[in-house]
């Protein structure tokens, strides 16, 4: 998994509840709004940068806003200025935090985060820019057991107080399923949300098409999530990236195994020829479950119309 | 075949208020069954099975696909229905997502169109786990029954049980019961039993049967014997308290479910995400032995899971199932460790899916768990 999903997962995890595993920004009210969405930031008055952290949480509770930014490696002096010198007004204009908010009391929490190994360079750096620019952006280090403060500080004291210690963690218990895959995730991760959601429109008799935008944002026929958290307010490149990533998989099992059953109509579109029932449904979800194992080994998947399910769907029914 | 003759027809209940008539038949063992040429009184409970349903309309579409024949009552929400062995059923539909259906019939008939009823999409069984049943106060416990077995895949298994399945020829062992009944102190057995056995502890509460007289007259009593899979079978004289209990036994469910979607499922809204994933830890050390297995088992869409979707290993041991309720087609995330199962129930899903999931883990895997929602089940009866 990759590591700017396990950060985004773990504090997603912090802020909702998750058994056994800490409650830090549950506790101080901080809720999730944003996922990777831009920020226009007014560095100085003659210059703005865009930042875009992995997560926003916004605290009513302490009229705060947590901006999470997921480091490996690399540090960009101005893009960390983006972060120290984030603002109220810069999260307003972006629809990030209610208009009506308190600007002048609001407090924006910027923080890093980078996975133990990786700390030395990135806390050296984040040191050398604290001093230069009289900044405190905060690096927090994270292992399979613990967080803890590895440069600066937090602007959020009960945050900062913990992290300055050594938040315990366990892996056993690390969240994984808020946010389950971004744009540049393998295949496999995201064919499993990408078929679940797939399979709930199959046996829908009230979904008769649907988009590509359904999948991933929500079907307007139905009352549950698509499977990518805040789809419409991600970046339209962001947006277009994953377009593009689940229509792959889904015309792979179209093509490979349900071609009698959905009917494409556009670059983004389908429709279906009809849902599943009795023996139906576990042939497609054993098809379904093949076609995950094969791309999870990478594996080559069944010739067109060779296997396709519907037949058998048909077969059994009849 | 047997002609069952019922002094008050069922044609006669044209509402609520004429059930007692009908159903207390039963009750009072006032029937006759007529069997070649010879004529015996009969004893059947009274059965109501609490049902947990997505109705669409007034639920007759539902009902159509499991029974022989529905016609209406002079109720609207109250129907009569018609299994194929012509048994008779009073279908309440009042509480749209938890009817509950009363019958005089014979259990292995009605048990088995009943579980055609609660296998049909946008139908289940209300699933009363163990630590649910225990929490309800009925009456005065007067019996108890404990249930069983590992007929579920990846799962440790004696080298006892094994072998007694192979003398018997079977691929699984037969399931452990053990029943205790009308019994001055079975409420103080059942504790020392579940603390002192280990299979008592390992197995999970089937039954509990209560006697009630409170309210009922001087006379009038009503025993309940309140199932795990939502079955309620009753004998006595008072009607109006084997109704209470299942209104009791209703609202707690019912109560249940909307703690665990309106507390619990993960939803986005308008100030951020909020809910809490839930937890059921295995604490009975070694029961599951290979979780892939396990994981192949539930998301295979067979019963008692009713589960379909697709799984991968996330961490070595550790699995991550996205999958589909059958029961209405709403989504759910599973994680499954040697350990523990965790469970992401979304916005909009139905919580029936937790209930199933508790009561079968009990029943099948081990009933020594714990969980991140008893407080939940804890009942407030």
């Amino acid at each position: 998994v990759k590591e700017e999903l396990r950060v985004v997962n773990a504090l997603i995890g912090m802020s909702v509840g998750v058994p056994g595993w800490p409650q830090l920004l549950k506790q101080e009210g901080f809720r999730l709004v944003a996922l990777e969405q831009e920020i226009s930031v007014r560095i100085d008055p003659a210059r703005r940068c865009l930042i875009k952290p992995e997560a926003i949480f916004f605290s009513v509770d302490r009229n705060q806003t947590l901006l999470v930014e997921a480091k490996s490696a690399s540090f960009n002096p101005k893009q960390a200025l983006g972060y120290a010198k984030a603002t109220a007004a810069d999260l307003v204009a972006m629809g990030l935090v209610p208009p009506d908010v308190d600007q002048l009391g609001h407090v924006v929490v910027p923080c890093y985060f980078a996975p133990f190994g990786h700390e030395d360079d990135l806390s050296t750096s984040i040191g050398s820019f604290n001093h230069e620019r009289d900044a405190d952006l905060p690096l927090v280090v994270y292992s399979n057991h613990s967080m803890y403060l590895a440069a600066g500080s937090v602007r959020n004291r009960t945050l900062h107080t913990a992290f300055d210690g050594h938040v315990a963690i366990s892996e056993a218990t690390w969240p994984t399923t808020f946010v389950p895959f971004d744009s540049d995730s393998p295949k496999c991760d995201i064919a499993g949300p990408v078929v679940q959601v797939l399979m709930q429109y199959l046996l829908n008799d009230e979904i008769n098409n649907f988009t590509v935008d359904d999948i991933a944002g929500g079907h307007t026929s139905t009352a549950t999530d698509g499977c990518v958290r805040y789809f419409q307010r991600l970046g339209p490149s962001k947006r277009a990236q994953i377009r593009s990533r689940i229509t792959e998989i889904v015309e792979e099992l179209r093509i490979s195994y349900l071609s009698n059953l959905i009917t494409r109509t556009g670059n983004h579109d389908w429709v279906l020829a009809g849902h599943l029932r009795g023996r139906g449904i576990t042939t497609v979800n054993q098809a379904f479950q093949e076609y995950r194992a094969l791309v999870e080994q990478g594996q080559a998947l069944p010739p067109p119309r060779q296997r396709d399910v519907l037949g058998q769907v048909v077969a059994d029914d009849d | 075949m047997a002609r069952i003759v019922r002094p008050v027809s069922p044609l006669a209940v044209r509402g609520r208020a004429d059930l007692e008539a009908y159903l207390g038949q039963s009750l009072l063992s006032e029937y006759f069954e007529r069997q070649e040429g010879r004529t015996r009184q009969v004893a059947t409970s009274l059965k109501t099975y609490m049902v947990e349903a997505h109705l669409a309309g007034d639920g007759r579409g539902l009902l159509a696909n499991a029974f022989e024949r529905v016609e209406n009552t002079g109720d609207d929400l109250l129907f009569r229905a018609y299994d194929n062995s012509g048994e008779v059923y009073f279908v309440d539909a009042l509480d749209p997502r938890l009817p509950h259906v009363h019958t005089i019939g014979h259990t292995n008939v009605t048990d088995a169109t009943m579980a055609k009823v609660t296998r049909q999409p946008g139908a289940d069984r209300c699933w009363l786990p163990s630590r649910l049943l225990l929490g309800t106060q009925l009456g005065r416990l007067i019996g108890f029954r404990f249930f069983h077995q590992r007929t579920v895949a990846g799962l440790f298994d004696s080298e006892e049980s094994r072998q007694l399945a192979k003398e018997l020829g079977r691929t699984s062992a037969p399931p452990f019961r053990m029943s205790v009944s009308e019994y001055a102190h079975a409420d103080r057995e059942l504790a020392s039993l579940r603390e002192l056995l280990p299979l008592g502890r390992r197995a999970a509460v089937d039954s509990l049967s209560w006697r009630t007289a409170e309210g009922t007259g001087s006379d009038g009593f009503i025993h309940d014997q309140v199932w795990g899979t939502g079955k309620i079978a009753a004998y006595g004289t008072s009607w109006p308290a084997h109704l209470n209990n299942v209104f009791l036994l209703r609202d707690l469910y019912r109560d249940a479910l909307e703690l665990l979607e309106d507390g619990y499922a993960i939803r986005d809204a308008e100030t951020g995400t909020e809910g809490e994933l839930l937890n059921i830890w295995f604490a009975e050390p070694g029961v599951v032995v290979d979780p892939r297995a396990l994981m192949d088992h539930i998301c295979s869409g067979q019963e008692p899971f009713r589960l379909v979707g697709t799984y991968a290993e996330t961490s070595p041991g550790r699995y991550l199932g996205h999958l589909v309720d059958l029961h209405v087609g709403d989504p759910v995330t599973l994680e499954l460790s040697k350990d523990a199962l965790r469970v992401h129930l979304p916005a909009g899903s139905c919580a029936n899916v937790l209930m199933r999931l508790l009561l079968n883990v009990e029943r099948h895997l081990t009933a020594e768990v714990a969980t991140s929602f008893d407080a939940v089940l804890a009942a407030r009866a």
